[in-house]
């Protein structure tokens, strides 16, 4: 059961690293230039 | 992902492996070695159409394909050796496949040391491009040429057709979900880099306004010792 869920935690683990680096930057730059809530930033 | 996992555990057993269940793990080793090779190959065309365009976006989506290049390569490594200690005795093994793979992995390493040594944007850009344009040939000589000409413990299973249709049935299923994963997390990571740089920029703007002292910033004062 291990080995599969091992493949699962690593891309989890990273998803919340680079979900958690747009989060900030989110809320950096609306607290910086007071931007509207939703990111004007496309998604690529 | 589920559904794959699920898939993993109820396909029959496959006959050419000495530990047949915990052999398994080959339906998560093989997609985790597709999807990095397939980013590792991706990467070198964002880094082409960066230096056609000089678009940054091209840089990054270069540096994000990297990423998750790097990211599932290592996965491929560590499943690897699961699967090298209950087949073959030991997790490592000093066999070309496992060997030149690592040398792979270390090559993509190296492109975020290169990155990290340039703080100029345009700069670094610019020299990270050149460097996966120059890593991928060895990088794919060391994945598809290298451990075919030396005598390897690896299973060649699509030349030699160890699998039944079950077997290819759980791979394919999990290389799909791995694929649109991998897909989900490379749009993330551009746009994590989109609006970083985005908030930079508004740093030096901050930084470049007449207003010597932007809003929010407080610098330290001294103040005078009235007790004297």
């Amino acid at each position: 059961m291990i080995p599969p869920l091992l493949v699962w935690l690593g891309l989890f683990l990273y998803l919340m690293r680079v979900d958690s680096r747009v989060r900030a930057a989110e809320d950096r730059l609306r607290a910086l230039e007071g931007m509207p809530p939703v990111s004007p930033y496309p998604r690529s | 992902m589920g559904y794959g996992i699920d898939l993993a555990f109820r396909a029959p057993n496959a006959m050419v492996f000495e530990n047949k269940e915990l052999a398994r793990i080959i339906f998560f080793h093989l997609p985790c070695a597709w999807g990095s090779t397939l980013f590792l190959i991706l990467a070198p065309v964002f880094a082409l159409m960066y230096l056609r365009s000089k678009k940054r976006i091209w840089d990054l989506r270069a540096a994000a394909a990297m990423e998750i290049g790097l990211l599932l390569g290592v996965l491929t490594l560590i499943t690897g050796m699961i699967f090298s200690d209950v087949e073959w005795g030991a997790p490592w093994n000093w066999d070309p496949r496992q060997t030149s793979f690592l040398l792979v992995v270390l090559i993509t390493a190296a492109y975020f040391a290169l990155r990290a040594a340039f703080s100029d944007p345009e700069k670094q850009a610019s020299h990270s491009a050149a460097y996966v344009l120059a890593a991928i040939l060895p990088e794919l000589f060391l994945i598809a040429v290298f451990p075919r000409m030396l005598m390897s413990l690896h299973p060649d299973v699509v030349r030699q057709g160890g699998f039944d249709a079950t077997y290819w049935t759980v791979i394919a299923v999990v290389s799909v979900s791995l694929l649109l994963t991998s897909g989900w997390m490379f749009g993330l990571r551009v746009r994590a880099g989109l609006l970083e740089e985005a908030l930079e920029n508004s740093n030096a703007k901050l930084g470049s306004r007449d207003d010597p002292t932007p809003s929010g910033v407080v610098r330290p004062v001294s103040v005078p010792d009235e007790s004297r």
